[in-house]
């Protein structure tokens, strides 16, 4: 791992968190699941999207 | 009570996966921003980034009003992007309403508001956004692939996946409605007035058929969205957050002055050879172009055949730079060597584009041609017209400039430009003591004769056209007359005056530019004059707008706001005419008017002195170039067209008998262009000043 150390896997743990709630919410038809789920899979994912650039050095 | 069953015949797993396609959205857009961001980030340091407030008020203003979008010439393609901006805004928002009913308001709240009133009102504007939207849609691949516009006549792959993308989405939207409203024989079906007709044709299929197709169309709307989302970062689509943005950075003086090398003497490096010489801010604009070709529209080379078309240069270097930060942008050009041309053009899929091309030391010679370089008037129409201020001319100085003085590769021409200039203060072989020969015989006082020269009214800015070319002397002294009729006291510098610098700095050649106006400030300075009157705009803008980063603060007016002031204050009078006396078409100087705005004194002039004026088809900010920008007046046209002639047909193609101008450049290109297109015997060129001498006299 480069710059950002365990960032990646951070992250992508924020995502899964947010999509587990979210199949959580939808298999077992607990609705209150739902939003805090998709908001942790959305942050998550950006963050992830985010770490995973900074991860190779841009070089022009 | 009209509402509808979100979710309804999507199955758990559907929406498992969905918010699962959710993260891989937000993982394309933050991965691909980042990068973007990343790669902005290696260039120079750029700012301050001041007065928030207004960038802040521009910025929204492009993006939701569309005010640099909806303007003359551009209603279909204002109104076309007008109609799918909203038509995007208005779905997103649709979307996030039902999502904030059926995963806050109803499982937190225990309450729904999707419902009753709202939910009619919903539909109906959702109903009509979408229509908008589809319509914006369908402009806009009629304006790409059936227009035939030049400036799209190649097949734009990049264009075909947004456009497809965008056009599926909007429509199996309406057909997911449709689907579900005849599966479900909703009541309240007709609140859906764009679906409904499709309602209605599919009345009588098998509810269990139309809930299937509901299914399948639910998945392909679904992972289109996220095709598209994903898509965005790496695509043209990235204006959408690119274009505002870049707008909000832009150069707050960019459109009159040149970024200065401050501290020359003390730099090692100069101008841009490789991306990372350009500043940040530079490096975004290569990533806000959203390859409208408005910049293309009224540009003097591409319209001339020339290898410069201002789009093309940005879209190639922004490919390059996406292919450096990993990502994959749309089509781009040929390699030059590949191409076996100067110049790109938009190519097909299947030729060899800059995503393929490996890192090159310098842009310059590989992703940039010098050609297109050296063909650049700096006339600004590129500039005037890009929806999102993109800042093609500074860019293309920058890299002028590592040319001449880094590199010391420039056409031949400015070989000889940058010695007379140097030796001589002018562009040509007169010496400097020639310089107010013209003014002898008039008596025109230099400034160092005048025993108080705070006395004076105006110093007259003559400019090395006017005192040294045989036809523009002509002008100054038309302008003399002017001056004298008037009673305005005044006097020019004479032999003390050297060249403004312009075309040095044009030409890249910063450090001449630096030597000359730091000259001409000592001198100004010296007798601290009231206001300069400059019958060049070249001059002009230079006096008024870029010696001020050196400085000077001076009161600089154009002839025509002088005279223009003269006549309204009554100090010039001028006997009535009519057009019948000689119809002249006015042309708009690049650097009087794009560059400064002045575009309503001149034509004042010309309805005082010569009872009015032709509009040119392309005239005002859309006005077209002479030819003679960016010291190309001193270059050959080797390349494509003449500038001049493109022009001077416009003209001629009115029923005007000449062109009224109000630049000694335009003055001279076009007296070459009516002699060239031989046709000196019915068509004149002249000055707005001698325009007005001749009233006086007449």
């Amino acid at each position: 791992m480069t710059g950002v150390g365990l960032e990646p896997v951070l992250a992508a743990l924020v995502t899964l968190i947010g999509i587990g709630l979210t199949s959580f919410g939808a298999f077992t038809h607990t609705a209150t699941a739902m939003a805090p789920g998709a908001a942790l899979a959305l942050l998550g994912g950006g963050w992830l999207g985010n770490s995973l650039a900074r991860r190779r050095p841009v070089e022009l | 009570m009209p509402t509808r069953p979100i979710g309804w015949n999507v199955s758990e797993v559907a929406f498992a996966v969905m918010y699962v396609l959710v993260a891989v959205q937000a993982l394309a857009l933050g991965y691909g921003f980042s990068r973007r961001y990343l790669a902005w980030k290696q260039g120079r340091a750029y700012g301050p980034i001041d007065r928030i407030g207004e960038r802040l008020r521009q910025a929204l203003a492009v993006a939701f009003v569309h005010r640099r979008l909806i303007r003359p010439g551009y209603i279909y393609a204002g109104v076309m992007h007008l109609f799918i901006f909203y038509g995007f805004i208005f779905l997103f928002i649709g979307t996030l309403i039902v999502l904030l009913e059926a995963d806050i308001v109803r499982p937190f709240f225990n309450a729904s508001f999707y419902q009753g009133t709202f939910y009619v009102v919903y539909k109906l504007v959702i109903n009509f956004f979408g229509l908008l939207f589809i319509i914006g849609l369908l402009m806009a691949v009629y304006r790409r692939y059936f227009q035939h516009l030049p400036k799209f006549r190649r097949s734009l792959s990049d264009d075909a996946i947004v456009l497809g993308i965008l056009l599926f989405l909007g429509l199996t939207g309406f057909l997911l409605e449709a689907l579900r409203l005849a599966a479900t024989r909703d009541p309240y079906a007709s609140i859906h007035w764009v679906a409904y007709p499709l309602t209605l044709a599919l009345d009588g299929v098998d509810p269990s058929v139309l809930t299937a197709a509901h299914g399948v169309t639910w998945w392909c709307h679904m992972l289109a969205n996220t095709a598209l989302l994903v898509y965005i970062p790496a695509s043209k689509l990235a204006h959408i957050f690119t274009g505002p943005t870049n707008v909000f950075l832009r150069a707050t003086d960019s459109r009159t002055a040149l970024p200065l090398i401050a501290n020359i003497e003390e730099q090692e490096h100069f101008g841009v050879a490789k991306l990372t010489d350009f500043n940040w801010k530079q490096l975004a604009n290569f990533d806000a172009c959203m390859r409208c070709g408005r910049c293309l529209d009224f540009c003097p080379t591409f319209n001339t055949g020339k290898p410069l078309k201002p789009r093309q240069l940005i879209v190639e270097v922004g490919a390059y730079l996406d292919r450096q930060a990993g990502l994959r942008a749309g089509p781009a050009g040929p390699r030059l060597q590949e191409a076996g041309v100067t110049g790109h053009e938009l190519v097909a899929s299947d030729e060899p584009s800059l995503a393929t091309v490996p890192k090159v030391e310098e842009i310059i010679g590989s992703v940039v041609s010098e050609d297109e370089l050296w063909d650049c008037t700096t006339c600004r129409a590129c500039m005037e017209q890009c929806p999102v201020r993109i800042e093609h001319v500074p860019l293309i100085v920058e890299m002028r400039r590592n040319l001449v003085l880094e590199q010391s590769r420039f056409p031949q021409e400015l070989v000889m430009l940058f010695n007379n200039l140097e030796r001589n203060g002018n562009p040509y072989s007169f010496p400097s003591s020639s310089r107010a020969d013209w003014a002898l015989e008039l008596g025109v006082q230099e400034l160092s004769q005048v025993e108080d020269p705070a006395s004076l009214e105006v110093v007259y800015w003559v400019g090395c056209m006017s005192s040294f070319d045989a036809r523009n002397q002509k002008v100054a002294t038309a302008l003399v007359k002017c001056l004298r009729a008037a009673d305005v006291k005044f006097a020019i510098l004479g032999k003390e005056e050297t060249c403004s610098g312009d075309p040095a700095r044009r030409a890249g050649n910063e450090y001449l530019y630096q030597i000359l106006a730091q000259t001409n400030i000592d001198r100004l300075n010296a007798y601290a004059p009231k206001r300069i009157v400059a019958n060049c705009p070249h001059c002009f803008n230079t006096l008024k707008n870029e010696y001020p980063q050196l400085g000077a603060n001076f009161q600089v007016v154009h002839h025509s706001e002088f005279i223009r002031e003269l006549i309204a204050a009554g100090r010039l009078k001028l006997p009535p005419k009519t057009l019948d006396d000689g119809r002249f078409a006015y042309h708009d100087p690049c650097y009087l008017g794009r560059y400064n705005e002045v575009y309503d004194a001149p034509r004042s002039v010309m309805d005082s002195a010569a009872g009015g004026y032709v509009e040119l088809p392309r005239c005002r900010d859309r006005g077209f170039c002479c030819g003679a920008g960016g010291a190309r007046a001193f270059m050959e046209e080797k390349r494509g067209t003449r500038i001049s002639h493109n022009r001077l047909n416009e003209a001629v193609a009115t029923d005007a008998s000449g062109v009224a101008v109000g630049c000694p450049f335009c003055v001279t290109m076009f007296e070459d262009g009516v002699r060239a297109l031989n046709i000196e015997e019915r068509f004149a060129v002249k000055d707005i000043a001698e325009i007005v001498a001749d009233s006086l006299s007449s």
